[in-house]
């Protein structure tokens, strides 16, 4: 009987799923939108992305992800809607939020629906139903029930984890509440029902902070170039006020970031007994980049140690190892010849305070379109033992001088000999 | 006087001398003929040159053969020939030698000949083949990570000696061919010792870019010097398996050598402005007892990588006027 009842109360709640998302299909349906990007030499979609909308003026909500082409080649790409009814229009850019990925759009049309989505006052519970809408892979729009699991763990980039499928052009779409009302915007997807989705206080953010009217095209890289230096400037006071805690790798004590937002994986060789030398790695990273268009990303963080030492390979073997080792360094984070020049570096031998003496490569190269931000790439290779090293080594994008230098003296000042 | 004739070969050497004591003489394929050739499409009596007794004059005449007498390949029946002309008969060439004219000079003796000969010491050549075998094993090993087994690597590296070979091989055919001496053992000890200072180099490189980490200057002095000793090297292989006069021999290596740096530098070059998602940088390491100057301290260090964020910005600066002008001209 205990099993009846069980079985009963889950039919029941697979019935109440269902009509909630009938219900909110039926009904939310004329404020979805299918948001094209439609390459001006074809005259063809090259993209496409949803967006909802928000209010009864006609301005809609996506991702800055679906809009990045128009945005970084307005000369190349219009933006185009496609409602509900068939309708299609034209699109103009409101403004954006290029690290927590959002767009204002507004719909440029006599006819604008009266039909819009509310925006939720709260994050619901754990656990809790929401429904991702979207027009995944062009097939129309469709509603994918899933499960509201919480801000995401080790994310500097704020994330709402959900339990649902997203698929390729859902990206932008809403993720409701039963009540229809709107908790995030759908924007990744890792595989295997896990979505990502920007939560909604960045939604509300964007919205304080946006004029009614849209931007001129020459004021989008300049509002992006903003951001990116508002958000290395806010990640690295969180990085430098983090609490900076010594491990071991090796012999040697590093500096590792008692941050929640950097996620650290390890490996070593030591179980492979053929090896004349041991190996022993460590890095983290943070696990969000900000994307700006099809090859650029920025905004993130790597650092990486690895300990090396051999008694077998001796002190000339050892060293030509430890060469090949630090070889072929490259940037942490995909860039284009149009968004960055080469690198350039700075090499020297130094000793820090902890007489830690070290072959220090410091190299840097200039982001063309964003003034002032950088990405570097530090490679440093210790010089004090005869068969045993640490090789240190960090990427950062998109930060400015102060931010890079800053990072890069305390980092090379934290690693000691135990 | 004398009729000088010189039999050529179809490249245009001398393959006979011929001198005849007579103011005239018979030439053609039978037994009878002064110069006698064993041509078959020479006629029996083929044709008859006499000299003048006044004024040495040489005069031929064709005796009416079947294939005629080609003089600087215009074919005649009789006629004058001057020093250098070519006759050509059946499929035989033969060129008047101006007996009036001399001969040039002679080349003078190489003080550095003699000062090479210790080359071609057979026990030298030995001990320096045996020496860069040992020395390119010992490279491997300082250069391997895994277990390392000489009875692996011997026939690796004594392959590698073998491609190397065929550069003073082909010299010593050369010589064997156009100077009917091959000069071997000294063609293989200037191929070994040109390798050791290459090495040599190499270790000096080593040290200096680990030291001061090979800026571009650095780079061109590389290039600088490896093209000098290529040269040296070319230009020793052609002295050793020819008899050239020295501008010709120093052309000849100037070719060659550019003839190998050229595609080198140029490979090297092509892609310096490309971009590239790797810094170059040196990643030269050598143990601790190698480091020949005093290192600095944090604080400097990054200071002085302050001087890069300024040169990037002037270079995005410089860019960016570029692309500007060039729109200004386009419209």
């Amino acid at each position: 009987m205990r099993y009846l009842l069980f079985a009963l109360s889950l039919y029941s709640a697979i019935g109440f799923g269902q009509q909630t998302a009938q219900n909110l299909f039926s009904h939310y349906q004329t404020a979805l939108y299918q948001i094209r990007i439609i390459e001006l030499g074809s005259g063809n979609k090259s993209s496409i992305g949803s967006g909802f909308q928000i209010n009864d003026s006609g301005v809609l909500v996506t991702n800055y992800h679906v809009v990045s082409e128009y945005i970084y080649f307005p000369e190349k790409y219009r933006i185009e809607y496609l409602a509900a009814d068939g309708s299609v229009g034209d699109l103009s850019v409101i403004n954006i939020d290029v690290v927590n990925d959002l767009a204002l759009v507004q719909v440029q049309t006599d006819k604008i629906s009266t039909d819009f989505f509310a925006l939720s006052e709260s994050l619901p519970e754990q656990g809790s139903s929401i429904y991702s809408l979207g027009n995944p892979h062009d097939l129309g729009m469709i509603v994918v029930p899933g499960t509201f699991n919480g801000i995401k763990k080790n994310s500097f980039y704020q994330r709402i984890h959900f339990t649902g499928s997203i698929n390729p052009g859902m990206s932008g779409g809403p993720v409701v509440n039963p009540d229809g009302q709107v908790v995030g915007v759908n924007v990744a997807t890792a595989g295997n029902q896990i979505g990502f989705l920007v939560p909604l206080t960045k939604v509300y953010t964007l919205l304080e902070n946006s004029e009614l009217t849209p931007l001129s095209t020459k004021q989008y890289k300049q509002t992006i170039a903003t951001q990116l230096m508002e958000n290395q400037r806010h990640l690295f006071e969180r990085l430098e006020s983090g609490v900076w805690k010594s491990s071991h790798l090796g012999g040697a004590i590093v500096p590792t970031l008692d941050e929640e937002f950097l996620a650290c994986w390890g490996d070593s060789n030591s179980a492979d007994q053929e090896a004349l030398y041991l190996s022993v790695e460590k890095r983290c990273r943070l696990d969000e980049e900000i994307f700006l268009h099809g090859g650029l990303r920025t905004g993130g963080v790597e650092i990486e140690f690895e300990w090396l030492e051999s008694e077998r390979l001796g002190t000339h073997r050892f060293y030509e190892f430890f060469s090949d080792s630090i070889a072929g360094a490259g940037a942490g984070n995909q860039a284009s010849k149009n968004d960055v020049n080469n690198y350039q570096c700075k090499q020297d031998i130094v000793t820090n305070q902890h007489q830690v003496k070290t072959k220090s490569t410091f190299c840097l190269r200039a982001y063309k379109e964003f003034p002032h931000l950088y990405d570097v790439l530090y490679i440093g290779a210790t010089l004090n033992h005869d068969s045993q090293g640490l090789i240190s080594h960090f990427t950062l994008a998109g930060v400015s001088q102060d931010s890079a230098m800053r990072f890069t003296k305390q980092f090379m000042g934290a690693i000691a000999w135990q | 006087m004398a009729i000088v004739l010189e039999l050529l070969s179809r490249k245009d050497q001398t393959l006979k001398y011929f001198k005849f004591n007579k103011p005239e003489i018979l030439v053609g394929r039978d037994h009878h003929c002064d110069l006698r050739l064993e041509d078959p499409y020479i006629s029996a009596e083929h044709i008859r040159i006499r000299q003048d007794s006044v004024d040495n004059t040489i005069y031929f005449e064709d005796c009416q053969t079947i294939n005629g007498t080609f003089v600087n390949k215009r074919c005649l029946a009789s006629g004058k020939l001057e020093g250098d002309d070519i006759l050509k008969i059946g499929r035989t060439r033969l060129k008047v030698v101006n007996t009036n004219q001399p001969v040039s000079a002679a080349l003078p003796l190489s003080q550095l000949e003699e000062s090479l000969s210790w080359l071609s010491n057979s026990g030298i050549a030995i001990l320096l083949t045996l020496g860069y075998l040992v020395l390119s094993m010992i490279s491997g090993y300082l250069n391997s990570i895994a277990d390392y087994s000489i009875f692996d690597m011997l026939p690796k590296e004594m392959g590698q000696m073998a491609i190397l070979s065929a550069w003073p091989v082909a010299f010593a055919v050369m010589g064997k061919v156009f100077n009917k001496e091959s000069r071997v053992v000294s063609q293989f000890s200037i191929l070994w010792l040109t390798l050791f200072i290459i090495y040599g180099l190499y270790l000096v490189e080593k040290l200096l870019s680990f030291n001061f980490n090979a800026p571009v200057l650095f780079l061109w002095l590389e290039l600088v010097v490896y093209t000098f000793i290529l040269f040296g090297f070319v230009w020793l292989s052609l002295f050793i398996a020819f008899h050239q006069n020295n501008r010709r021999r120093n052309i000849v290596s100037i070719m060659m050598t550019l003839a190998i740096v050229v595609p080198i530098v140029s490979i090297g070059m092509l892609g310096n402005g490309d971009f590239s998602a790797n810094p170059e940088y040196d990643s030269t390491m050598l143990p601790p007892a190698y480091q020949l100057r005093p290192a600095s301290d944090v604080a400097s260090f990054v200071e002085n990588s302050g001087t890069l964020f300024t040169e990037l910005d002037k270079q995005i600066e410089v860019e960016n006027l570029r692309a500007k002008r060039k729109d200004e001209k386009a419209h």
